[in-house]
């Protein structure tokens, strides 16, 4: 009896903390839901507007992480697009949470791993790129044209161009207008790119490495020289997109240095997307 | 003895009521894939009915439907990978309606799978649709909105989808 009683007190106080629980999580969900309203809010919606059963019935009350976890899933097109829907979307889109999130998803996604293709013109002066899905079933059907940033100034014609590098869905590209080497930095998926300053000491075998930086949230450029017969140190220069500009982070061994860059045609791996130059261009 | 064995039962099935008052029986160790009902479980407290006044009775079906699916020890990874595909093959208010739900109930794989699906859905709509979808009405003036369609006008190249569902 007593053992019964004991139990049926466990109970009731079990209830009590349960009860607790779900009323502590409602309260947070439904402070969260409402919070988080604003993902539908543009204007209310007019009654004299004629709507359909699918929006007359449907009242969005997403938390951010929802929203976050479906939108990191459209490519970079479509978000360009829905930047259109709202002042709240268009804000959110463009918010460097999000497109820290969306670039995290794109890494984890097999079919965001795309294939670069660049092929240098020699007769016509100039350089076609590609990129083409990874994934065999997809592989021929899938090859889309990009626009290289090169193909925005057609009266400069390059001499020669090198795709140096990838991270994180960009792509450091040197190109020589004559004897003189540019370098930009390209996102093929929004088609943004910038000019880079030149380093200070700088041959025709020089070759770079790019990175991002999680401590200083930045992007880094290492050049390296190939040896010289004369030195066994040669300067290496560090770029923080930052700082915009080259600096010299002394004289080290050289050895032989496997160089990454190629002469056309080459293909290069990269992550479909990154919004991440647009905040790069702005700086 | 008897604690143990009252525990027991306890253990086997758990009472879910959907925001219409409708009860489900379902066995703990299919509800136990929602993390909510898990905690509720491990904490000693889910031995009278749990009631979900977020998940209406339409819902609810569909989410035990997910459960016992992939609770099943009989069905394969393909047999699994189809249901899910015809799982989503709803309404995309409905989707939305579970996605809630899995949220609640703290599901993943369910809220992945939806959020997948409302991806697919709206990947290729125009804004205007999208705003439909969501019951939004833009508040930009038309040459706010032409100028960020002029910012990026390849992004509104190519043929997209006009319809809601």
């Amino acid at each position: 009896m007593a053992e019964g009683q004991h139990n049926k007190k466990k109970k009731s106080v079990a209830n009590t903390i349960k009860d607790n629980q779900i009323n502590s999580k409602r309260q947070k969900f439904n402070e969260k839901s409402v919070l988080l309203h604003s993902i539908c809010k543009g204007s209310v919606l007019d009654n004299n507007i004629e709507q359909t059963d699918v929006d007359q019935a449907l009242e969005i009350h997403f938390e951010e992480e929802i929203f976050v976890n479906i939108l990191s899933r459209l490519p970079v097109q479509s978000l360009f697009q829905l930047k259109c829907v709202s002042k709240f979307w268009k804000t959110f889109i463009s918010d460097p949470y999000f497109k820290m999130k969306h670039l995290s998803h794109a890494k984890n996604d097999p079919n965001s791993q795309k294939l670069l293709v660049s092929q240098l013109l020699f007769d016509k002066r100039g350089m076609h790129t590609f990129c083409c899905s990874l994934s065999s079933s997809q592989l021929v059907k899938d090859v889309q044209k990009l626009d290289c940033p090169l193909n925005f100034k057609p009266s400069l014609k390059p001499f020669c161009c090198r795709v140096y590098c990838c991270c994180n869905g960009l792509i450091l590209l040197g190109v020589y207008f004559e004897f003189v080497q540019h370098f930009y930095l390209w996102n093929p998926s929004t088609r943004e790119s910038i000019v880079l300053p030149c380093p200070e000491y700088l041959n025709r075998f020089s070759t770079f490495g790019l990175g991002y930086d999680v401590t200083s949230d930045d992007y880094k450029i290492l050049k390296i020289d190939p040896i010289e017969l004369d030195k066994d140190k040669v300067p290496y220069e560090v770029l923080e997109l930052k700082s915009g500009s080259w600096r010299n982070i002394g004289y080290h061994p050289t050895g032989k240095i496997l160089m990454t860059a190629h002469w056309a045609p080459i293909c290069i791996l990269w992550h479909l997307y990154t919004e991440h130059s647009i905040g790069l261009v702005g700086k | 003895m008897a604690e143990a064995a009252s525990s027991t039962i306890e253990k086997n099935n758990l009472t879910l009521k959907s925001s219409y008052g409708d009860e489900f029986v379902l066995e703990e160790s299919i509800a136990i894939q929602s993390v909510t009902i898990k905690n509720m479980v491990e904490d000693g407290c889910s031995s009278s009915v749990i009631p979900l006044s977020k998940v209406d009775t339409g819902t609810l079906i569909k989410v035990i439907e997910y459960m016992k699916m992939h609770s099943s020890t009989s069905s394969n990874e393909e047999e699994i990978q189809n249901f899910d595909k015809e799982f989503v093959r709803i309404s995309i208010k409905t989707i939305l309606n579970i996605l809630e739900a899995a949220n609640f109930l703290d599901i993943r794989s369910l809220l992945d799978l939806c959020a997948e699906a409302v991806a697919n859905r709206i990947k290729n709509k125009t804004p205007e649709v999208v705003r439909k979808i969501f019951n939004i009405t833009s508040d930009f003036t038309p040459e706010e909105e032409a100028e960020i369609r002029n910012e990026t006008p390849w992004a509104f190249e190519g043929d997209l989808d006009h319809s809601l569902d």
